[in-house]
């Protein structure tokens, strides 16, 4: 008996934890969404059956939210593999100064969220800030107060400057673990360098390129601190993302049974990709 | 002697006193809506879109200490305005026999070695409270006050999930907005002041004079008092007097527009000095909070001077025409209309900024004119960094004519109390803070030092006020004196607590119009649209 016990008692710190930090919230979240419930408001709580879900699905505001939100992450994604992939190989290179570079490339990852958006914030200010001022001089009116596009590209290349060197760490790692002798036996055979970035680096580095896609996706999706800081979801829509309309709903608006529902499709929305993730690096790794 | 003389100066005691002060502000309330709520929540707003009719009963107001003055505008433009003297008290006890301070030390005996706890947001007067005042109530109690200064968003939350949860971190919450006061009455969250005053006689000091402070009739919800008032100011039409009286540039501007320049009586009148004045990069002829977290704020406090009150929101919390409210009302639409047309008189990065953005521009001297919060102004004629010492002043608001009708109030009155939270183990320690804070001789010192946040009449229409006045070389509290007794100044929002979602809705619309997305009307309608939508899903 007490044999069968011991795996049970093991787990039941860690299991304890999960109830009180994921299970019982998700729970209450779920049953928060079936009611129709302003905080503020001196209505009761009413019981709406899926109505919220419903809503949802039909509320543009939201609807829209996602859209913008899957945009921003795919082009995010895109480009930050791309860079993290450059400055990964020039990390890899033996030259003066790397050590210094290595640095300074890094540099962003240690930077809280709150002080990049008021850093940005400043050097977007259209009166003080460094990169109107250079715009100008090329003759490009840049104001993010007013341009819902230009205020939507800056906050995708914050998060480009801000989570690169992530990818770059990511993808050195994985480039250290090629084997040098298949790169030798490549230059005995006179690949060139594209042949073997198309035959050796990018399959041999794929498990890790695919890890990285999904992770940066995710996350991306989830983005809110930086945005909220800089352009408060605004002009406009331009950069409400989800966890910024979600905000706005829950703790702005108070409406928590409609913020609930939001909250239950965003974390589904996240859960399944973390599936496909898993099942994706399952079968590469297989 | 005459009979207001008579009734001033008669003795009575301390609870009847409290009593007579519940009762003037709360009959004050009952009659018109408190300039802020007003009689069109009442549900007296029929609009439809071919005639439009708004009713404002608005009210309060007391011209002088000791009198009340009730104004009746009913309905349309051009009705007659009933003007109903009523002399009520300003409650006044005996005279002091001990001054405050030794009768705090007193007092404060059973409760040396408390700590009381004040969730507040960081604004001027919060702050000059905690530097100014905090310590020497401190050392003559011993009661020890622990003040936490964040963002309006984080106080709001903070004091709503304390008041949720019932775990009575904080003995204060600030509260400076009517639907937040009757969110948490409604919800049992703080206590009200007149029954703790009445059950705690004996800790209130004689000499207190509840009904002096200009506030108490509007933060009044259902008969009960949510706090004392420790801040009032308004939101006034400020201007660059040096630039109003440059020869040139007045002869210039006559040239160009056929009349003298002088602060605007009309928003035409408005917009051609802002047009006049915008000469970009040093100077800009207008200013205003058009970020999206605050244009909402902006459409409340300044679509009164277009005829739509209270954000065009019924009592039955409604805001389309179709439903009776103002809100795409076609005076709604041209009042946006000609904010979303002002903006191109703004610096640039209008549309991001909040209230912060109007006292620092106004600061760097490029701004001509604007509709500034008071609490802002002291730094902007007063501090060292401001450009602009001195050449700044202030006037009341412009109006639009075709719209406007007298007995409207058109200044956004910005108020704000500490309320003591219902789960508090330390009210009375918290009662006599309070009373430290807002008493007659502190108030007059946070008038001198704030240069005229002013929270009492006797001290507004007082001596004092002039003096006030001449050290910063304007007429702040001169025009404040003229918008209280024309009635002017509204309520800071309104005791409906779905103001907020009202809000957030609102906010997603409009800014969407700021960015040339959506049309005036079509952001109007898609608002109204679905803040009544969520209104009727909520219940009402």
């Amino acid at each position: 008996m007490r044999k069968n016990l011991t795996p049970w008692l093991l787990i039941l710190g860690a299991f304890t934890i999960l109830l009180f930090n994921d299970i019982i919230p998700t729970l209450y979240a779920f049953y928060l969404s079936l009611f129709v419930y302003n905080m503020v408001s001196g209505a009761p709580p009413k019981f709406a059956y899926l109505n919220n879900y419903v809503n949802l699905l039909r509320d543009p505001d939201i609807n829209a939210s996602f859209l913008r939100g899957f945009t921003f992450s795919i082009l995010t994604t895109i480009l930050a593999i791309i860079l993290g992939l450059g400055i990964a190989f020039l990390m890899a290179k033996d030259f003066r100064g790397n050590r210094l570079f290595r640095v300074v490339v890094c540099l962003p990852l240690a930077i809280p969220y709150i002080t990049i958006g008021s850093m940005w914030k400043l050097m977007c200010s259209p009166n003080i800030g460094v990169i109107p001022y250079f715009l100008r001089t090329l003759g490009i009116v840049y104001d993010i107060s007013s341009s819902g596009l230009q205020a939507f590209i800056t906050t995708l290349v914050i998060d480009v400057w801000h989570w690169t060197p992530l990818v770059a760490l990511v993808l050195l790692a994985a480039l250290a673990s090629i084997p040098q002798s298949i790169l030798e036996a490549a230059e005995v055979d006179g690949a060139t360098r594209l042949q073997k970035l198309k035959h050796i680096y990018l399959p041999m580095m794929s498990f890790d390129i695919l890890f990285v896609i999904l992770i940066r996706f995710m996350d991306s999706l989830k983005i809110f601190d930086e945005v909220w800081m800089l352009t408060g979801g605004g002009p406009g829509a331009s950069t409400r993302y989800v966890s910024i309309a979600l905000y706005s709903i829950v703790l702005k608006r108070w409406d928590m049974g409609y913020g609930a529902a939001i909250s239950m499709v965003f974390a589904y929305v996240i859960i399944f990709l973390s599936w496909i993730m898993n099942k994706t690096l399952q079968v590469r790794r297989t | 002697m005459s009979e207001s003389e008579n009734i001033e100066n008669r003795k009575i005691s301390r609870r009847k006193a409290l009593s007579t002060a519940g009762k003037v502000a709360i009959s004050a309330i009952v009659a018109g809506a408190v300039a802020g709520v007003g009689g069109y929540l009442a549900g007296s707003a029929g609009v439809k879109k071919e005639t439009e009719t708004v009713t404002v009963t608005n009210t309060v107001t007391t011209k002088i200490p000791g009198t009340t003055v009730t104004v009746t505008a009913p309905g349309t433009p051009g009705a007659t305005i009933t003007k109903t003297e009523t002399v009520t008290t300003s409650v006044t006890s005996a005279p002091p026999e001990v001054g405050i301070e030794e009768w705090l030390k007193k007092a404060a005996e059973p409760f040396k070695g408390a700590t009381i706890r004040i969730v507040t947001e960081s604004t001027p007067p919060s702050m000059w409270v905690q530097k100014a005042l905090v310590p020497r109530f401190e050392e003559l109690t011993g009661i020890k006050v622990e003040m936490e200064l964040l963002g309006w968003d984080d106080v709001f939350k903070k004091a709503l999930l304390d008041i949720e949860g019932k775990s009575g971190i904080y003995d204060l919450y600030y509260v400076d907005e009517l639907e937040v006061m009757a969110t948490f009455f409604d919800k049992d969250g703080i206590v009200d002041m007149y029954d703790l005053m009445e059950t705690k006689a004996d800790l209130v000091y004689p000499d207190f004079d509840l009904a002096d402070l200009i506030p108490v009739p509007y933060f009044t919800y259902e008969g009960k008092l949510a706090g004392i008032p420790f801040e009032f100011f308004l939101r006034l039409y400020t201007y660059r007097r040096d630039l109003f009286e440059d020869p040139t540039e007045r002869k210039n501007f006559e040239g160009k527009y056929g009349w003298e320049l002088a602060p605007p009586k009309t928003w035409d009148e408005y917009e051609q000095i802002a047009e006049f004045f915008t000469r970009p990069p040093d100077l800009y002829g207008h200013i205003t909070m058009a970020s999206p977290g605050t244009i909402a704020f902006d459409y409340w406090m300044l679509a009164w001077t277009y005829g739509v009150p209270n954000g065009g929101l019924t009592i039955g919390r409604r805001v389309s025409t179709d439903e009776g409210g103002l809100l795409d009302s076609q005076r709604s639409i041209d009042f946006f209309q000609r904010y979303l047309n002002l903006l191109k008189y703004g610096p640039p990065g209008i549309a991001n900024f909040t209230w912060d953005e109007l006292r620092s521009e106004f600061m760097t001297g490029r701004i001509a004119q604007g509709i500034v919060f008071g609490d802002q102004l002291p730094d902007v004629v007063g501090s060292p960094d401001s450009k602009v010492r001195g050449k700044v002043d202030v006037a009341l608001p412009p109006v639009e004519p075709k719209y406007y009708f007298p007995g409207l109030p058109t200044i956004y009155g910005d108020m704000g109390v500490w309320a003591i939270s219902s789960t508090s183990k330390n009210k009375e320690a918290a009662l006599l803070f309070l009373q430290w804070v807002a008493c007659k001789e502190n108030a007059a010192k946070e008038m001198v030092d704030l240069g005229g946040l002013c929270t009492r009449k006797s001290l507004l229409f007082g001596p004092l006020a002039d003096e006030v006045d001449k050290k910063y070389n304007w007429h702040y509290l001169k025009v404040v004196k003229e918008a209280i007794m024309s009635n002017l100044a509204t309520g800071p929002f309104a005791t409906v607590p779905e103001i907020l979602t009202y809000r957030d809705i609102l906010y997603t619309w409009l800014s969407k119009a700021v960015t040339g997305e959506l049309s005036s009307e079509e952001a109007l309608r898609s608002a109204a649209s679905e803040i009544d939508k969520k209104m009727k899903e909520l219940g009402f």
